[in-house]
């Protein structure tokens, strides 16, 4: 794994409902992704699909487990950010 | 005769060469441009994610590239916009200026207008977002006497002739200036907002992707936002070059334990001096890269960058990263240069 290129904070990405992926603009023109799933499962590298530079995803990894357990019961105010 | 050049990251089709491609690592002429646009009066290129514009002599604007949230202003919402068209709804007014964010634009016409167009999901047209998710044609807003536009990652700012700032968008990093009545920081500002506490009379402002610099009429420049890496320096874990070397490294580079030194001494977060032989007449900057016309007066200028080079943003052919400002050979008389996040432009007279 390269270096980071930076460390950005979940709340800085877009969310995107369809794919479950979070985004954030890519110097090279391109967006850094990374899925929800990947994010529960504790990965924190957001890659960019066209170029070589990932950054760090700065989250709490309880926010998506808890995410996890309340969507396969109620529904309720989740700590996630979309923006 | 007057030829433009691009070269740089065209996954877009920001280089407005007609076509879409991973890159374009050698300077390429930009052959099919509007019958409108004649070289010799293209005073502006500048780009932002992945989106290109040119403004004229005569005011006109002209945009080509990533278009999925209508940020070229074509009127259209296709993804990619391989050719420069010219911007729909700004008819009868004359453009003095242009900036472009990661994937929004706004317009400085002579009148001192200013009109918005391309995605506001952060607020950053100054609009409602719930009533205006993006636009794919040039929106007026209410603002007048403006002097200076520019903008940020998603964020924007304008000054205005009275000397006062306006910023609006994106605020999670303090790049609008902007403090609610509570004391906390204003994170999403959806429509223009005076910068308070600025002493002085602001003339420009300047964007960085999450800062904003505002230049007084008493020489000083103000800076606000984020700071995480000293912004007026760069990212020690991220070096691509792009400062160019240091005196420091050209005096003693050679051992193990100097190589660490070196490594700490690229970390600065103050203005350095970067020292060629020549004089630097302009500079452009892209997201991780930089231009400059080299040149001491009477003598032809000359083509020089230095920085991240993955996608060829530098122009030399190769796609590694260069550490020290290095001459592009272009033909001609270099008259102006440009760049967007990965692309780069520059404008030269042939004979």
């Amino acid at each position: 794994m390269s270096v980071y290129h930076d460390e950005i904070e979940i709340e800085d990405f877009d969310f995107d409902e369809e794919t479950e992926t979070y985004y954030y603009p890519c110097p090279c023109g391109d967006r850094f992704q990374i899925t929800k799933e990947e994010l529960t499962s504790g990965e924190d590298a957001a890659t960019c699909p066209s170029c070589s530079l990932i950054v760090r995803v700065i989250y709490n990894v309880e926010d998506f487990a808890e995410y996890e357990e309340e969507s396969v019961t109620v529904s309720q105010e989740k700590p996630l950010a979309t923006n | 005769m007057t030829a433009l050049y691009a070269w740089g990251a065209n996954s877009h089709g920001q280089l407005g060469l007609g076509f879409v491609s991973e890159q374009v690592t050698m300077p390429t002429r930009v052959e099919d441009l509007p019958d409108n646009i004649s070289e010799p009066s293209i005073r502006v290129a500048v780009g932002g994610g992945g989106h290109t514009f040119l403004l004229t002599a005569q005011g006109r604007l002209f945009g080509a590239g990533w278009n999925t949230s209508g940020q070229v202003g074509d009127g259209t919402q296709v993804r990619a916009v391989p050719g420069f068209q010219l911007i729909r709804g700004l008819e009868g007014h004359r453009m003095i200026g242009v900036a472009c964010g990661w994937a929004h634009s706004i317009a400085l016409s002579q009148s001192g207008q200013v009109w918005v167009w391309g995605s506001n999901s952060h607020g950053q047209l100054g609009l409602p977002k719930d009533e205006v998710p993006f636009t794919s044609l040039p929106i007026c807003l209410d603002l007048t006497n403006v002097v200076s536009v520019s903008a940020g990652l998603r964020h924007t700012a304008v000054a205005t002739r009275d000397g006062r700032a306006y910023t609006w968008g994106h605020g999670h990093r303090g790049q609008l200036g902007h403090i609610d009545s509570e004391g906390q920081l204003v994170k999403l500002q959806p429509t223009p907002r005076v910068v308070d506490h600025i002493e002085g009379k602001v003339l420009s402002v300047s964007c960085g992707q999450n800062t904003t610099y505002a230049l007084t009429a008493e020489g000083q420049v103000l800076a606000w936002g984020d700071n995480k890496w000293g912004q007026l320096a760069h990212d020690p874990r991220a070096d691509y070059g792009q400062l160019g070397p240091s005196e420091d490294e050209k005096e003693d580079s050679s051992s193990d334990t100097a190589a660490s030194e070196v490594l700490r001494k690229r970390c600065r977060y103050i203005p350095n001096c970067l020292t060629l032989n020549k004089s630097i007449r302009s500079v452009a900057c892209g997201s991780e890269h930089n231009l400059a016309i080299i040149g001491n007066s009477g003598e032809d200028g000359l083509l020089y960058s230095w920085g991240w080079n993955e996608h060829g943003n530098c122009g030399d052919g190769t796609t590694t990263n260069i550490h020290r400002p290095t001459r592009v050979p272009l033909p001609g008389n270099l008259q102006i240069i440009g760049a967007g996040s990965g692309h780069s432009f520059a404008l030269v007279k042939l004979f």
